[in-house]
């Protein structure tokens, strides 16, 4: 009895005849249309995936904010009941939060880390898919509240016990703790994959000191993601059993204290506000440079700075609670250390004006909205630096001065700086410019709005206005100031709205010049939009700003810079790589989050869903496990992994 | 033919005859039928088993290829060897899950359930490997395709179960120790990884066995320190159930909820009105410096003993109460002796 | 261009401007620099920190305007020289502003400690936040809500707690905030100068009325409070006039589940039972005993008494002038009619007090009841 040797259906590495795989595992190959959306792994599609999305809750979340100042606009207002304020100022920060500054953050260092690294993406490219996917049904489910019974109302900080169902019965933090949970599990696996990029996958001669600011500053966000995040996530999942298994873990009555959802809460959410700020605070890094013709002032002490912000915001977390019965001893400790987390950040603010000093300022949109930055964030950090004396905190918190206070670092500090980065990249990624004279409107808009909008409420915060209320009493001397406020948010709206209209209509401009701004750093060194291998030959980089210095040499007569090449020049020497791989398509990082908000309804609804979504994500797993390295026709080389070029010497 | 599979069953079936015997002789007890019984049982099982092997010879694969060469063909041709089987442990194993289940049906749920998942796995296991025993007739190739599907699903739930049994070694070894001890290990351990890590990230080139290895001996020492610990059981080892003892493993939380801290010597207590909200958890604590052991308790102003009383509590050592009034009254706090130290106004 | 500057300077300025407006108009009901009593005086002598914010913040606005005058591109200017940077210089700037922040420092941990010390002398009152109004008990058993009476010109240590959820007591004149959360007991303190009005809210978020849950603190010159303490331990006296003694009948049935009324009885005479739990999730209501010897109620929404009962729409009704003479009958008539209907609050899930379905007639006699709660 003989057996025949049988060809296997699977493939075994081992190279020689490869027989089709099974059917379910082929990947897929679109390269246009809806479908190559879906399964992409390119790191510049997830990028404006990300982006797209972050702008459409940023209108979301602004629509939110304009409801809260119809209501505030008067005196005992009834514009909205105070059920529906309560939801309202709950999901307009939750969004704001969570599904814009955090995704567009993520928008812009997918896009650029690896462009700004010289490598064809990232080191996990499916995984960066499901961060994606994972992402925007996250985004969706925590949103579902508004369709099913009510959207949270317990505040973006949902403080126990006020977040049970004894004193919230409806739905809606159900479906804002769950949909967290999975936004959370998305951002973590992206902050994994990005330092992993940056750790592993630099050009040749790219040491740690000669990445732009950007890059470093997105490694530290992430690794303030990687050991923020599960904090929250203990705390949701605490949250999650009390509300949905009968858990008593913030119950008094059971021995809990409440102030653990507090402190659990804030280990991570004063980390999260420096997540939120240094990638902007990267952007503006490289645009003063590029538009002051000048290299960043201190690059070393910029650099360290941030990492600097990055250790010392986890000494903090407790200038939340100033007032929720620490002791003595506490609040002083945090009052120190919260005045002392002012030095890094007052050092960037100097070093950036110091980048400007002696140069030559081109005051393009862009340059605008980064010395906006520099100006708004200094107001915001300043009156951020009077919370940390904590007896006067005491009278501020809670108040609309601290409104005021992370509106200004948010608003003038995140949001100018990501724009900054709209107008700067804009022509890198779309291969279009924006119009700088609807930029100058938009951003005029902006500046002026914001300061209407936020500047009295340093006021009226310290007359009296506590925050979190739907409405206030005539005679307290808030009535003016809430109106000028109001006004000043609808300035705002204006001013996004402009930008709206400027994006929509950049596709009529014409099409690219190679290196618009005259820039600085890798991303330039390719086409816009790059392709999908982003450089047709991976640079070896000799120093920090490697592109200015291959455009610009030191004129020997009067030790001047002149140009020496123009941009086309440089491409044209950098040549081609003979083998370059990239990593195929997939449909399993799609499959796999979709189980994710499928087990989040059986938490709240059935708990047969909860065995169903964990199927579908532990079946989309192993799918993803098996599915063949490549596509059917690239070759046979390569893995998913996008291969690093030789060993990179770690300077 | 016997085998050696067979030989083994019968050997068995002598010594359980062997036993029984033995137990029949020598026990002088009550439960000597029972014993016997059971044991006469497990050698007709024994012996049923070496029978089925005997009899289709099952547990032999080279049973067949030996068979096939005995029975060599008048030219001397040796027919094409038979397929090639892995052994494996799943067949044993799925005895032990059916033997787990049975008794988990009569003793306790969590034991059947554990033989449903190891079934379930065996099933599956033992399903794949025979499947990728007939893909082809190299080995080699068969454990390859067998690795590629089984890998994904093999290594996330052993890394799941062995971070499961870290964790529950850990979390014993922390409630067992006291608060100073439980702060000194889990920053001792904390800068050993610490430690640990620093070397391999300054030695990228060690060997896989190395660091196997020193994996190895963490996990190990968590499991033992786990397994000790569990054995010595948590702290505040509770000796009389009905009465309050002292902080518990939350000494930070319940310090900072205190509503008073009373001290009581001889000459009494030092807080003598104390006023308390209702409808709301408040904590009191007492502290005993009178000399002696004293027992605190709470009672209303008829003199009945309110539901809460304290522990005998040594000199120095205190008591804490945690009281949930309903409604605004008066009640009085002291020890056994002298019940009427203080006033606790319920406002 | 040259608008773009001037714009600049000018928002700059502003916002200065803007900033130093917030000082000026003291008179604010809940102005946080009014420090009108010792603790809330501590706190204001930091004031001089907001001084230094803005001296700071001018100094940056300036350098930037500064170097966008200076640095303007200019047609055909030369590539400026690649300065990387200057350590010294910036080892100065990193410096420098901690050694500024050590020396707020100081003064900081000092007022910490100083509004942490326990008075040597001080009359202690408990209060007790819940969904959505304040109670305040004395140690003589005086229980009040929505309204804390106290001495002039004394110390008055607070021992804060809650009874559902995290709660803030704030009275912005008198102190900074403290959070009230149920299981815990925080201690405070306040101290008003001289007699008045002291007006404050809730400050942390608490669900649906947190905005609605205030707090009046009347200072008392010292013989005038010890007067209404005494006042106060006394229990209500029985009505005599008929329609308030058919208040106090209702009042017993309908009413004394969750309101206290000391010395309260029922139609047959009999003192009220008070020993059964209120069947609140939050375990108590107000405490009606003095009534009408307070000027506000609901939470401290709405004032008890008014100059002038016609005006034209109550909602307006600005509740936190002096004494007025007049009751407000038609708010509290829209209370007993419907109390959800003037201030939020769920009565269905046992949150807040429920809709009894009273006839006008008994709300009549409820309010003749109440008024003569003095």
């Amino acid at each position: 009895m003989a057996l025949i040797e049988r060809k296997g259906q699977l493939e075994l590495g081992d190279g020689g005849d490869r027989a089709e795989p099974i059917g379910v595992f082929t990947r897929p190959m679109a390269e246009t249309g809806w479908r190559s959306w879906v399964t992409t792994v390119d790191h510049k599609k997830i990028a404006i995936m990300y982006g797209v999305s972050a702008i459409f809750f940023f209108v979301v979340g602004g629509i939110e904010a304009l409801l809260i100042r119809l209501q505030l606009a008067q005196p005992n207002g009834k514009v909205v009941s105070a059920q529906l304020y309560n939801e309202l100022f709950t999901m307009h920060g939750t969004t704001m939060i969570f599904l814009f500054v955090i995704p567009i953050g993520a928008a812009f260092m997918n896009y650029f880390i690896p462009l700004q690294v010289g490598a064809r993406d990232v080191a996990f490219p499916r995984l960066n898919a499901f961060s994606f996917w994972a992402f925007i049904f996250g985004a969706i489910f925590l949103n579902l509240g508004w369709f099913l019974g009510g959207a949270a109302d317990g505040g973006w900080f949902m403080y126990a016990p006020n977040s049970g169902t004894l004193f919230s019965p409806s739905h809606g933090i159900d479906f804002w703790t769950l949909g967290l949970i999975i936004t959370g599990i998305a951002s973590t696996a992206g902050a994994v994959n990005l330092i992993v990029t940056v750790l592993n996958m630099r050009a040749p001669g790219m040491k740690i000191m000669r990445m732009p600011v950007f890059t470093w500053m997105s490694l530290v966000v992430q690794f303030l993601l990687v050991f923020a995040l599960p904090v929250i996530t203990v705390a949701l999942f605490l949250l999650m059993f009390q509300r949905n298994f009968g858990a008593t873990f913030f119950n008094p009555d059971a021995g809990a204290d409440p102030l653990l959802w507090q402190h659990l809460f804030w280990l991570f959410g004063h980390p999260e506000v420096y997540i939120l700020i240094l990638p902007a605070f990267g952007i503006v890094s490289e645009v003063l440079p590029v538009f002051s013709k000048k290299p960043l002032f201190g690059y070393p002490f910029v650099v360290f700075s941030g990492a600097a912000i990055g250790f010392m915001g986890w000494g903090v977390w407790a200038h939340h609670m100033f007032a929720s019965g620490l002791g003595p001893i506490s609040v002083a400790v945090f009052s120190i250390t919260t005045m002392f987390i002012a030095v890094p950040t007052g050092v960037k603010i100097i070093n950036w004006i110091a980048t400007m000093w002696g140069g030559r300022l081109r005051l393009t949109t862009s340059m605008l909205f980064a010395i906006g930055l520099i100006g708004m964030f200094t107001i915001g950090g300043l009156s951020g630096v009077t919370h940390a004396v904590s007896p006067a905190d005491l009278q501020q918190t809670d108040t609309y001065y601290v409104v005021a206070h992370f509106h200004y670092v948010l608003f003038g500090g995140a949001i100018f700086g990501f724009f900054a980065g709209f107008y700067y990249w804009w022509p890198k990624v779309f291969g279009r410019m924006l119009s700088e004279r609807l930029g100058k409107w938009n951003f005029w808009l902006m500046l002026i709005g914001m300061n209407l909008t936020f500047g009295p409420m340093h006021i009226v915060g310290l007359q009296g206005q506590p925050r979190r209320t739907y409405r206030y009493a005539p005679g307290m001397g808030f009535d003016m100031w809430n109106k000028v406020e109001s006004v000043g948010a609808f300035i705002i709206a204006l001013g996004v709205l402009v930008f709206l209209i400027n994006a929509i209509q950049s596709r009529k401009h014409k099409a690219y010049e190679l290196d618009p701004w005259d820039a600085r750093t890798l991303e330039w060194m390719t086409t816009s939009p790059p392709q999908p291998h982003n450089f047709d030959a991976i640079p070896t980089v000799h120093t920090l700003d490697e592109f200015f210095h291959r455009k610009y040499d030191e004129d020997p007569a009067t030790g001047a810079m002149i140009k020496v090449k123009e941009a086309d020049q440089v491409l044209e020497e950098m040549g081609r790589d003979e083998h370059i791989h990239m990593p195929s398509p997939s449909y399993w990082p799609i499959a796999v989050a979709f189980g994710l908000p499928i087990l989040a309804f059986g938490v709240i609804y059935s708990h047969i869903l909860i065995v169903v979504g964990a199927l579908m994500v532990l079946g989309s797993l192993y799918g993803w496990a098996m599915e063949p390295a490549t596509e059917p026709d690239s070759g046979g080389h390569g893995g998913d992994v996008a291969p690093s070029t030789e060993l990179v010497s770690h300077g | 033919m016997i085998t050696t599979g067979s030989k083994l069953f019968f050997g068995a079936t002598a010594a359980a005859i062997l036993a029984t015997l033995l137990f029949i002789f020598g026990a002088h007890h009550e439960g000597v039928y029972t014993g016997a019984w059971t044991l006469i049982t497990l050698a007709a099982a024994l012996a049923f088993l070496g029978g089925i092997n005997a009899w289709f010879r099952d547990a032999d694969p080279n049973a067949a290829q030996v068979e096939a060469l005995s029975a060599a063909d008048a030219e001397g041709r040796v027919p094409a060897a038979g397929p090639v089987v892995t052994p494996s442990l799943w067949p044993v194993l799925g005895g032990v899950a059916t033997v787990l289940m049975l008794v988990g049906l009569v003793y306790e749920r969590r034991t059947f359930v554990l033989g449903l998942l190891l079934l379930v796995t065996v099933l599956l296991e033992w399903m794949v490997l025979a499947w990728a025993d007939r893909y082809s007739s190299d080995p080699a190739a068969n454990a390859a395709i067998r690795s590629k599907i089984m890998r994904p699903l093999e290594f996330p739930v052993l890394g799941a179960i062995v971070g499961f049994f870290v964790v529950l070694g850990f979390s014993r070894v922390m409630l067992s120790l006291t608060e100073t001890a439980s702060v000194v290990v889990f920053a001792g351990v904390a800068l050993v990884i610490f430690l640990v890590a620093v070397a391999l990230a300054a030695r990228p080139h060690l060997k896989q066995a190395i660091v196997t290895t020193l994996l190895g001996i963490g996990a190990v020492a968590v499991l033992a320190g786990g397994i000790a610990s569990a054995t010595i059981g948590e702290r505040h080892v509770d000796v009389e159930l009905e009465c309050n003892k002292d902080f518990g493993p939350n000494q930070v939380a319940d310090k900072s909820a205190l509503l008073a801290e009373i001290t009581v010597n001889e000459a009494g207590a030092d807080v003598t009105d104390l006023p308390a909200p209702y409808a709301t958890p408040v904590n009191v604590r007492m502290i005993n410096k009178t000399g002696d052991d004293q027992r605190f308790l709470l009672t209303t102003e008829d003199g009945k003993v309110v539901a809460a009383q304290s522990c005998l509590v040594g000199n120095d050592q205190a008591a804490l109460f945690t009281l949930r009034f309903a409604r605004p009254g008066v009640f009085h706090y002291g020890t056994e002796e002298r019940p009427n130290l203080g006033t606790l106004r319920v406002l | 261009m040259m608008t773009a500057r001037r714009l600049k300077l000018a928002g700059a300025l502003g916002l200065g401007l803007l900033a130093l407006t917030g000082c000026s108009n003291n008179d604010n009901p809940q102005d946080t620099f009014g420090a009108d009593g010792h603790y809330s005086k501590l706190i204001a002598d930091l004031n001089w920190v907001y001084i230094a914010a803005i001296v700071v913040g001018v100094i940056v606005g300036v350098a930037v305007i500064l170097a966008l005058i200076k640095f303007r591109e200019r047609p055909g200017a030369p590539v400026p020289k690649q300065v990387h940077g200057h350590t010294s210089l910036e080892l100065t700037w990193t410096i420098l502003p901690a050694l500024v922040l050590a020396v707020v420092a100081v003064p900081t941990i000092a007022t910490i400690v100083k509004l942490n010390e326990k008075p040597k002398q001080c009359m202690t009152i408990q209060v007790v936040g819940q969904q959505w109004w304040w109670e305040f008990s004395y140690n003589n058993g005086v229980t009040t809500a929505n309204e804390m009476v106290i001495p002039a010109g004394e110390e008055v240590c607070l021992k804060i707690t809650s009874r559902d959820v995290i709660h803030s007591f704030w009275v912005p004149r008198l102190n900074g905030k403290k959070d009230a959360v149920p299981g815990r007991v925080h201690d405070w303190y306040i101290a008003a100068d001289n007699p008045g009005d002291y007006w404050g809210q809730c400050a942390e978020f608490c669900g649906l009325s947190h905005a609605n849950m205030r707090i009046r603190v009347r200072a008392l010159p010292k013989a005038d409070f010890d007067k209404w303490y005494q006042d106060q331990a006394k229990p209500a006296t029985t009505p005599t006039e008929a329609a308030a003694l058919r208040g106090e009948n209702i009042y017993s049935q309908q009413c004394a589940s969750c309101h206290v009324i000391k010395g309260a009885v029922d139609a047959a005479g009999n003192p009220v039972d008070f020993s059964k739990p209120v069947p609140l999730v939050s375990g108590a209501a107000p405490n009606l005993t003095h009534f009408a010897s307070r000027s506000v109620f609901a939470g401290a929404t709405f004032p008890l008494y008014l100059d002038d009962p016609a005006t034209p729409d109550i909602d307006e009704s600005d509740p936190y002038t002096a004494e007025h003479p007049i009751l407000n009958r038609p708010r509290l008539e829209a209370w007993l009619r419907n109390p959800s209907a003037n201030v939020p609050m769920v009565p269905d899930d046992e949150r807040g007090m429920p809709n009894l379905h009273l006839s006008e007639s008994q709300i009549d006699d409820l309010v003749a009841y109440l008024a003569g709660l003095k």
